[in-house]
């Protein structure tokens, strides 16, 4: 006796919210394409699930087409990337917001980012042994 | 004849929003609450997710039962950090770690081909990429991109509604403990084909099974007027048990539709079968499938494969040309 289907399918729903919650909240573009896979994958699963539960290969044939349009959607998805990073040299998709509708209020941050923590400095050594010789100055290679 | 919607309980919804609630805490943003919050609350979903899936079904082999909650419980885990890491590479890596737990379910339902291609495809092929542009883009520090969030409130709000409803449907939807009143009417001591049949006329909903039980039930009623003996009761009963038993396997399921217009090389159909079990070799039913009744499905794919490639070139190839 295998997994039942109710089982299956609660994991791949959970799978799909998660990745539709990412999606809606996340800015980076790299992460929000991660959350669309994330999606397709719990709509794969239920597909395999329905078909170990009805006994015959459908639902595995129509889950084997899932991975190809998301194969396809990688790619391109992943051109468009560069594409758009090139252009704003940043992947975040509030920088796009200009092509929302004209009566939609702008979404601006206010909250601060929190600074950068301090580069720890460097360690300077005490000077130790002899000191190297003289180089000669236009002397070519050293 | 209509199925009878299952009704919602409230305990159904409450994984869904302690687990969203969880993801609330740990989105990034730039004043974050400590991650152990939202941590703790996230493991306190997937148990409770867990123990209602486990006490409100048929009982799985150990084997079985203790692989699902391992690949189960690392794919939700994988999601969760994908969706809230603000580091994008660490994103990645998770999906690829959500990719091979779930590769892992594939295989527990009996898809070895589909795994094998998910990982080369997605672990091997997509995530790859991923981390490649990743490379290509990177930047240091706290960044707009990567640790704030568009309103996490309404989407986690929105995101537990979805993910209760559907939680209480499955639920109510493929609750076994439906059947177990007839089952019990079945075991009593001294029963009669009677009391089961009263049994089944209780059952509310579920209909595929109801209708199959009650046809086994009329050809058992009729064989035990023809030898009215206790022997052939007894048989009759245990007859019917084991139907029962692997009805609740494939409860809450509706009637199949009378005619099915698909080939039978991938298994046999589902207005027909009542054994049901995928096809043995199972690269070699996906080719027969995949090549006889998706045959259109295939060409199509394969064309919209080459078109995505092109397509791909010809937008990564654009360079030095202003876009915005």
């Amino acid at each position: 006796m295998s997994v039942p289907l109710g089982h299956s399918l609660t994991v791949g729903a959970a799978l799909f919210v998660l990745g539709a919650v990412g999606f809606l909240t996340r800015r980076n573009l790299i992460t929000l394409f991660l959350c669309a896979e994330l999606m397709l994958q719990g709509v794969a699963l239920n597909l395999v699930a329905f078909a170990s539960h009805h006994g015959h290969l459908h639902g595995q044939a129509f889950a084997l087409f899932i991975v190809t349009v998301a194969a396809c959607e990688a790619g391109l998805a992943l051109a468009l990337i560069l594409m758009l990073y090139r252009s704003r040299k940043s992947l975040d998709v509030s920088l796009w917001q200009d092509l929302r509708d004209p009566d939609l209020e702008p979404t601006l941050d206010v909250e601060r980012l929190p600074a950068p923590p301090a580069e720890e400095a460097q360690p300077i050594l005490a000077v130790a042994g002899r000191l190297p010789p003289p180089r000669i100055e236009g002397g070519g290679d050293a | 004849m209509a199925a009878v919607p299952p009704s919602l309980q409230i305990a159904d919804f409450l994984p869904a929003f302690l687990g969203l609630l969880g993801v609330y805490l740990l989105l990034p943003r730039p004043s974050a609450p400590p991650r152990f919050f939202g941590a703790a609350l996230g493991l306190a979903a997937l148990t409770l997710a867990g123990w209602q899936l486990a006490r409100d079904s048929v009982t799985l082999p150990w084997v079985e039962s203790t692989l699902f909650y391992c690949f189960a419980s690392l794919a939700l885990f994988g999601a969760v950090q994908l969706i809230t890491q603000p580091n994008p590479a660490r994103g990645a890596v998770s999906f690829a770690l959500v990719v091979l737990s779930v590769c892992g379910l594939f295989l527990l339902h009996g898809a070895p081909f589909l795994a094998a291609g998910a990982i080369i495809i997605y672990a091997g092929a997509i995530v790859v990429t991923f981390l490649f542009v990743i490379m290509l883009c990177q930047h240091h520090g706290a960044s707009d991109a990567d640790d704030r969030s568009r309103e996490p409130l309404l989407a986690c709000a929105a995101g537990a509604l979805l993910l209760g409803v559907l939680f209480a449907l499955i639920h109510g939807h493929y609750d076994v403990h439906e059947l177990d009143a007839v089952i019990a009417a079945a075991d009593s001591p001294n029963a009669t084909l009677q009391d089961i049949d009263d049994a089944l006329n209780n059952l509310s909903g579920h209909v595929a099974v109801k209708d199959d039980l009650a046809q086994r039930l009329q050809q058992s009623m009729t064989r035990v007027k023809a030898d009215p003996s206790s022997d052939a009761l007894a048989k009759e009963l245990a007859i019917l048990r084991e139907a029962m038993a692997s009805a609740q396997r494939w409860i809450g399921d509706f009637p199949p539709p009378q005619h099915l217009t698909l080939s039978e090389f991938g298994g046999p159909p589902a207005n027909v079968a009542r054994d049901r079990r995928l096809p043995a070799g199972n690269v070699a039913a996906l080719g027969r499938v995949l090549f006889s009744d998706y045959l259109l499905a295939v060409e199509l794919a394969g064309t919209l494969l080459l078109v995505a490639t092109i397509g791909t070139i010809a937008i990564a190839q654009r360079t030095g040309r202003k876009v915005a």
